[in-house]
């Protein structure tokens, strides 16, 4: 969804609240007017027959009541309507608390708050995309107590990043204002480590012409990829499997396992 | 058909990982066998010149015409935790005594290949995280 899309949808929401609220004491005030209605006739009904049997020497509730059982001061006819009207109004307060708790819901209280304390930072790292290498990465900064900030878009992994009590930016690190809510001109370096080589690329090119002396460092599948990230300005461009592949080479020769063959022999 | 081959490494899978040991070990001067499956990548290896078997690495059958019995080492490289595993069981079933490297994707599997009998563990994705944090950390 697009940002102003997003931004759209939660005023709408507010709007609808203010309106709900406003409407709320004219509903209010027409439920009692109607309660006031078919209630206060009928009380006076009731009085006015009280008084005229009263009156004549008629015991009103031995003739009435014995018709009528309805009829009879101890039972309120609109005891039914009140009721009604005490169920409106809790379905009408209970919707209301449910637009309050979404409209709570979608404003992402967190969200903004990581966004208040991203504005802080300088000097920090920006992690773009949390995926496995960022997993490790991110976790080796803190314990080198070094700051930074994750920016991603899919949220279970923002979930993760949040309950991580990592900061975050919520976005695609491919868009300016991700990068720029991610203080990337006052940023030390930046990792792109998504799995899509494409994204990475794209956000490398973003990145250096936001801040051209950003250390960029990306992660790339494919080693053809390699010169492109440079190219476009990355200092460093690992391949995960090349690197584990010469680890294992390395490894194998140095760790004596096999006997290595002099040159020329 | 067994090769005739000894103290050398087998390099089972012949992907991005398996090419870089290949390159590594061509480098240091190191004898090595290839076991591929897949027909395309097999064809490329021979046009390399390499030695190559045409086989499955988790079957028995394919280490032993790898000649494993006098192998110095096992370099385990293929994309799929599973097969790594029983790769590793495998060869270490064949050759108690044989050096065996592999790779793992998840850092919950490197215990069980160690448990299976592999001697050294490679996550790719530690690795790269590695090489970025002194990236990062340098001055």
């Amino acid at each position: 969804m697009a940002e102003g899309g997003a931004e759209e949808i939660r005023f709408g929401w507010f709007l609808l609240f203010i309106l709900l609220l406003l409407s709320l004491i004219p509903i209010l005030i027409t439920f009692n007017v109607v309660y006031a209605i078919f209630h206060s006739p009928y009380e006076s009904l009731y009085t006015i027959a009280y008084v005229f049997f009263n009156a004549n020497g008629v015991d009103p509730f031995a003739s009435v009541s014995r018709a009528l059982p309805a009829f009879s001061s101890n039972f309120d006819m609109l005891t039914s309507l009140v009721i009604i009207d005490g169920l409106v109004r809790i379905v009408v307060i209970g919707f209301l608390i449910s637009i309050f708790v979404q409209l709570i819901t979608n404003i992402d209280i967190r969200s903004k708050l990581s966004l208040f304390k991203a504005r802080r930072l300088r000097s920090h790292v920006i992690i773009a995309g949390y995926y496995d290498v960022a997993e490790d990465v991110c976790k080796s900064l803190k314990d080198h107590n070094v700051d930074f900030i994750v920016i991603e878009d899919d949220e279970k992994k923002l979930e993760i990043v949040q309950n991580l009590g990592y900061k975050f930016v919520k976005g695609d690190f491919t868009k300016d204002s991700a990068l720029k809510d991610a203080m990337v001109d006052k940023a030390k370096a930046i990792v792109f480590s998504s799995k899509d080589d494409y994204r990475n690329l794209f956000g490398v090119v973003t990145a250096h012409y936001l801040n051209s002396k950003i250390k960029i460092i990306s992660k790339a599948s494919q080693e053809n990829s390699v010169t492109k990230m440079h190219r476009a300005g990355a200092v460093l461009c690992v391949v995960p499997e090349i690197l584990a592949g010469i680890e294992v080479g390395e490894y194998i020769s140095n760790a004596g396992a096999v006997p290595v063959r002099k040159i020329g022999v | 058909m067994k090769l005739q081959i000894s103290d050398h490494v087998i390099v089972c899978g012949y992907g991005t990982v398996g090419e870089k040991v290949v390159e590594t070990l061509i480098g240091k001067g190191i004898r090595f066998i290839i076991v591929e499956n897949d027909p395309q990548k097999v064809e490329r290896i021979k046009e390399l010149g390499y030695n190559v078997v045409n086989g499955d690495a988790t079957s028995s059958k394919s280490l032993k015409e790898a000649s494993i019995e006098t192998a110095k080492a096992v370099a385990i490289a293929m994309d799929n935790d599973a097969k790594d595993l029983f790769a590793v069981l495998t060869a270490r079933d064949l050759n108690p005594k044989t050096f065996i490297a592999t790779r793992a994707n998840d850092s919950f599997v490197k215990e069980k290949l160690v448990e299976a009998g592999a001697d050294y563990v490679v996550l790719p994705q530690k690795s790269a995280s590695k090489e970025i944090l002194n990236e990062i950390l340098k001055k």
